[in-house]
């Protein structure tokens, strides 16, 4: 087998057993790997009736068949499992070192299943796994355990590591791979902690094997990698971040502000952007292991009531949902936020957007500061904000617990009208590009796998202009706040974004190469014998398959659309007005996937696609 | 033979050619010394862009491949001289010269039309490879806010596109190149 190893770690926590499995070559081209992989794998060998957080419940990590290839952007790792957040398919994906470790391991995947009496951790070292008390560990902080695994088993050893908040049970945990990386949406890091896992380590001691060596080696020096290296998006993240056009883009109305209740903030935006952070507190940059690209910043703030040692800055959506979302234009005080949602482990994104939640809710005099322990919170206060996040780690007081729930619940618990200010979808909140400013956004946010997220797809990329594929009909004009092409776009983009995060490829340098190159990559280093169209139909057959999960935990066609906020207009900026016709991309798109009016997929869609086990489940 | 570009004389024998081509009324045809002629003023006078590109120092220079089937058979390298909010001028230069500016943007005349025409922002362009960009990304990414003026002040200009010209225009288009031509 090339690119993969075929094997997969299964351990038990309750019982510490720890087994092999091994996979077939066809379960890998058809899943392809990472969160394709890990979907299938939670299916053959999950207990589906189990709660998210019950012992039961699986948490898989994967890797894609590209991880040690050394390609630019490969060495992401996906982990898969149902959310506690939105209670369906929960997938998330980070950068970093740790995929092509395991890999050096000899594993493609780690299953985790039951929970252990105590808190412990997983070391693997070569072939060797196996799980070591972490009762020293527990209670303490992402850096400092990161720190302490390093010192104790080797600076080459790479990790993956809970903070407080996932012990804690705050329903957004994430999980960080050396304190820049983090899995942050839907709650993985929860699942995490539920099991009594605080970490895994991991060192290997080979390489996976190539399927053609030379002419892969010929590929990605003689092609791929000067193309990366020239292409002008990768290099203004390089230049300046993934916050690098936040001005360009706030101009345009994508930048939710204020909790997406006004279209434009230009004084936030020139304040928060990757440029001015550029100029002020960004002292460095970092990468994935390998990648040219770095577009992640390294910070430090020195003076002030805002102190960050040098270390990861907050990205394009830490800003966002700590800055415009507030209305807070200190840049500063988000590195703070930044480096303490890192430290006690939580996704930046929902934390943000549900403190964001919170300010309308106290301006709508729903969150009353005597009934909630004395807070008060009001937009641009982001003293109040920095330390209520501490407050929401430890489900604090009685905001903190509340907060800790998401958005999504938290409005459920309290009712009164809250509901009118959420943005979510699915319950997951919603990324920092606006679909009233790109309406597509809109569609692939609602019918997006584990709720409203722009990476599970490559909708907004699409939309920007960043990527045409006219072999796949990708190159039509349209205009964005428009339904027309719309479904079609979502559609394809969806299949491309199943594709990238099952690859555990970064859209960034994936998206430089054309559609061929993609089938030659994974030709090339896995041996995948795709063309265009396989390649396409095993995207669709994973978002199919994870669909269909969310099916069985409960999602119907009510749960494909967006949070009341976000499909009420604004009166200002380029967006003023405009509001996404979900109704009309929603019908297209479902005759375009070959899904009933219920939502669920039919019988002839689901045997197209080797999925015909999910008709018996699903009864359709 | 011509005046090298940058002495008086070939400024001179510019401005010639120019008071010749706008002795004809508007609407001229785009990329023609005259519609370029319209193109300068309308960024001299226009404050968003002066705002916008208040810090921009350096020039831009358009460069659009030869596209015989529609008159233009030569490179034509439109050079705007920027600076700190004000546009000194705009001249079609040689290539020599037109290569030589700050920051080049290449595109075919057709993806240019599409840019005039706003069916193709220029970022979204150059991050399609539609428009290739030489010069310093990041000093562009800072000023994008003016770069996205001047595109939209192309299309303020109005004018002929060369793509969708008559017969008689395509004509005129291609005797303006070679004008053009004569002073490279």
């Amino acid at each position: 087998m090339y690119g993969n190893t075929g094997k997969v770690l299964e351990i038990d926590l309750g019982s510490g057993s720890i087994e092999l499995i091994e996979l077939d070559e066809e379960t890998y081209k058809k899943y392809v790997g990472g969160a394709g992989l890990a979907a299938k794998l939670l299916y053959d060998r999950g207990n589906l009736d189990a709660e998210p957080l019950d012992p039961e419940a699986l948490l898989i990590f994967a890797t894609g068949p590209l991880a040690d290839s050394g390609m630019y952007g490969t060495s992401r790792l996906s982990v898969g499992a149902r959310s506690p957040l939105t209670r369906i398919w929960g997938q998330a994906s980070c950068g970093g070192n740790f995929a092509p470790e395991l890999k050096r391991c000899g594993y493609d995947a780690i299953i985790f299943k039951g929970k252990a009496a105590e808190p412990v951790y997983l070391l693997i070292e070569g072939e060797e796994a196996k799980l070591m008390s972490a009762n020293d560990l527990w209670g303490k902080d992402v850096y400092e355990v990161t720190d302490i695994l390093k010192e104790r088993h080797g600076k080459q050893h790479k990790t993956l590591v809970i903070g407080p908040a996932s012990e804690n049970g705050v329903l957004f945990g994430s999980i960080s791979n050396y304190k820049a990386h983090h899995f942050g949406r839907a709650g993985m890091g929860t699942v995490m902690g539920s099991k009594n896992l605080k970490a895994v380590v991991a060192k290997g001691d080979r390489r996976a094997e190539i399927a053609d060596p030379d002419g892969f080696k010929e590929f990605w020096q003689g092609t791929i990698r000067p193309q990366i290296e020239d292409n002008i998006f990768c290099n203004a993240l390089k230049a300046f971040g993934t916050a690098a056009n936040m001005e360009l883009k706030m101009m345009e109305g994508d930048v939710p502000t204020k909790n997406w209740s006004i279209g434009q903030w230009m004084e936030g935006a020139e304040k928060l952007s990757g440029i001015a952070m550029a100029d002020t507190i960004r002292v460095n940059t970092h990468s994935c292991r390998g990648c040219a690209v770095k577009c992640k910043p390294v910070v430090r703030v020195d003076e002030g009531p805002y102190q960050v040692p040098e270390g990861p800055g907050p990205e394009y959506e830490t800003i966002s949902s700590f800055g415009t979302m507030l209305m807070n234009p200190n840049l500063e005080a988000v590195a703070k936020a930044n480096e303490l949602c890192n430290r006690l482990g939580m996704d930046t994104i929902s934390c943000g957007v549900t403190i964001a939640w919170a300010m309308d809710c106290y301006e709508a005099g729903i969150l009353k500061p005597e009934d909630y322990d004395g807070i008060k919170l009001e937009w641009g206060d982001i003293d109040t904000v920095l330390e209520l996040i501490p407050k929401i780690a430890a489900k604090e007081g009685k905001l903190g617990s509340l907060l800790a729930k998401g958005s999504r619940a938290a409005s459920e618990e309290i009712g009164a009208g809250s509901e009118k200010f959420l943005t979510d979808s699915k319950g997951l909140e919603a990324p920092m590009h606006d679909p009233r400013c790109n309406w597509g956004d809109g569609l692939a946010y609602a019918v997006s796998v584990r709720g409203a997220c722009h990476v599970s797809n490559l909708t907004f990329l699409w939309e920007w202009g960043a990527i045409e594929y006219p072999e796949v009909g990708l190159d039509m004009f349209f205009q964005p706040m428009s339904a027309e092409h719309k479904a079609f776009g979502v559609a394809v983009t969806t299949d491309l974004g199943c594709i990238c995060n099952s690859a555990c490829w970064c859209e960034f340098p994936a998206t430089s190469l054309s559609l061929p190159q993609w089938v030659e990559a994974f030709n090339k280093v896995a041996g995948y014998g795709y063309d265009i169209e396989t390649m396409m139909a095993a995207g669709t057959r994973i978002w199919l398959l994870q669909r269909c999960l969310g099916h069985i935990w409960g999602a119907t066609r009510e749960d494909d659309r967006l949070g009341e906020r976000i499909m009420t207009p604004v009166n200002d900026g380029m967006i003023a007005g405009s509001v996404p016709d979900m109704e009309t991309m929603l019908r297209e798109f479902y005759e375009l996937r070959g899904l009933r009016e219920d939502g669920l997929p039919k019988r002839e869609t689901l045997e197209k696609y080797d999925l015909g086990y999910l008709a018996e489940r699903l009864g359709v | 033979m011509a005046p090298n570009y940058g002495t008086d004389e070939w400024e001179s024998e510019y401005q010639a050619m120019l008071a010749r081509r706008r002795e004809k009324e508007p609407p001229y045809i785009y990329f023609t010394p005259e519609w370029t002629a319209l193109y300068e003023k309308l960024i001299q006078q226009d404050a968003q862009y002066k705002e916008a590109a208040k810090d921009w120092e350096g020039s831009v220079v358009l460069h659009v491949e030869p596209a015989p089937d529609y008159g233009l058979d030569i490179d034509l390298y439109v050079f705007m001289d920027l600076w700190h909010g004000d546009c000194r001028s705009i001249r079609l230069v040689p290539p020599e010269a037109g290569e030589a500016g700050d920051f080049v943007i290449t595109g075919s005349l057709e993806r240019w039309t599409q840019v005039a025409k706003k069916e193709l922002d220029s970022v979204k362009g150059m991050m399609q490879g539609k428009l290739k960009l030489k010069g310093d990304l990041p000093t562009i990414v800072r000023s994008v806010r003016a770069a996205q003026r001047l595109v939209d002040l192309s299309a303020e200009v109005g004018g002929i596109f060369p793509t969708e010209a008559t017969e008689e225009q395509r004509e005129e288009f291609k005797k303006a190149m070679q004008e053009v031509a004569a002073l490279y």
